[in-house]
């Protein structure tokens, strides 16, 4: 199994062990595990970095791990791995949910900024209204 | 239609080959309350239509007031369920499993292939799957939920094949498109 492989899959073993943790209550554990399901998924996602055309895999790696790293509150980290995925080929329906991504870190301080109250629950119906659901 | 197969939820305890046991029972779980707070009995039948036509009678665990405290939140548990049934329908109607998995969002992204494929590179040619829950809906949420999941699945550059699974748990029945 290559490196990036075994890193991958441990990291989400571990997201796996965070989720079920925080099924049970224990926030904890959910939060320390989060941190090295972060941790394991930016190593393998570095070590594709420089492979611009180990695609889907190359931005796959960095959304999962831009994921991970707003679990862990880590904002700055999420926007680099972003940032990193969208300066290769990613495809393009990848590259449209590493943009969500963006926006969902960046419109709550985008709108406090400019003196707007984000509702996040008044957006959430707004989305399940426009779905028809 | 052919005489139903048995979908006994349990079993995804047993792991995937990208499903660890652990989480694998906690999707069980969160099958077993859907279908039991839609008042359904062990061996109900569930409907699948579009890509496949089948029917499965299914199996869960006895729902526990433990189970019920971890599963209070409506639309993630039927969200979980839904992904647990259409891992064991791939299973049972493709030659396909989960085999790949990474995070998007707050969840999973779930990616399929044979079992014997074992690449240098996560994601290399694999199919995606896209995964819907609903826990009581007509047939015209289910028909706009499949219209959504598709739009949401189609980009203009079209690199992934794809299977849409919707699971809606009151009758129950499952509508599956290939992309």
């Amino acid at each position: 199994m290559s490196q990036i492989l075994e890193l991958h899959k441990q990291a989400m073993d571990l997201a796996e062990a965070a989720f079920t943790a925080k099924l049970r209550g224990d926030l904890k554990q959910a939060s320390q595990v989060s941190r090295q399901a972060f941790e394991k998924e930016s190593q393998a996602a570095a070590l594709i970095a420089n492979q611009l055309d180990a695609e889907p895999t190359r931005s796959v790696l960095h959304r999962s791990a831009a994921s991970l790293a707003i679990d862990c509150g880590e904002f700055r980290a999420a926007e680099r791995l972003i940032a990193i995925a969208l300066s290769g080929n990613p495809p393009q329906e990848i590259a449209q949910e590493l943009k969500d991504l963006f926006i969902k870190i960046n419109l709550r301080p985008y709108l406090e900024r400019h003196g707007l109250t984000f509702d996040e629950e008044k957006l959430r119906n707004l989305i399940v209204d426009k779905h028809g659901t | 239609m052919d005489k139903p197969q048995e979908l006994v939820l349990t079993k995804l305890g047993e792991g995937l080959p990208a499903i660890t046991p652990s989480f694998g029972a906690a999707l069980a779980e969160a099958c077993a309350v859907c279908l039991e707070n839609q008042g359904h009995l062990q061996g109900v039948e569930l409907t699948v239509n579009g890509e496949f036509t089948a029917s499965f009678r299914l199996y869960w665990q006895p729902v526990t007031q433990q189970m019920l405290r971890c599963w209070n939140d409506e639309e993630f548990t039927t969200e979980q369920a839904a992904y647990g049934i259409a891992f064991m329908l791939i299973r049972q109607l493709t030659q396909f499993t989960v085999i790949e998995r990474s995070r998007k969002g707050t969840g999973f992204d779930y990616w399929l292939g044979s079992e014997d494929e074992a690449g240098e590179l996560p994601f290399q040619d694999k199919v995606r799957l896209e995964v819907s829950g609903l826990r009581k809906a007509d047939d015209r949420r289910v028909r706009a939920r499949v219209k959504q999941k598709i739009e949401q699945t189609n980009p203009s550059d079209g690199k992934f094949p794809a299977y849409i699974i919707i699971v809606e748990f009151s009758r129950p029945l499952s509508f599956i498109v290939e992309k």
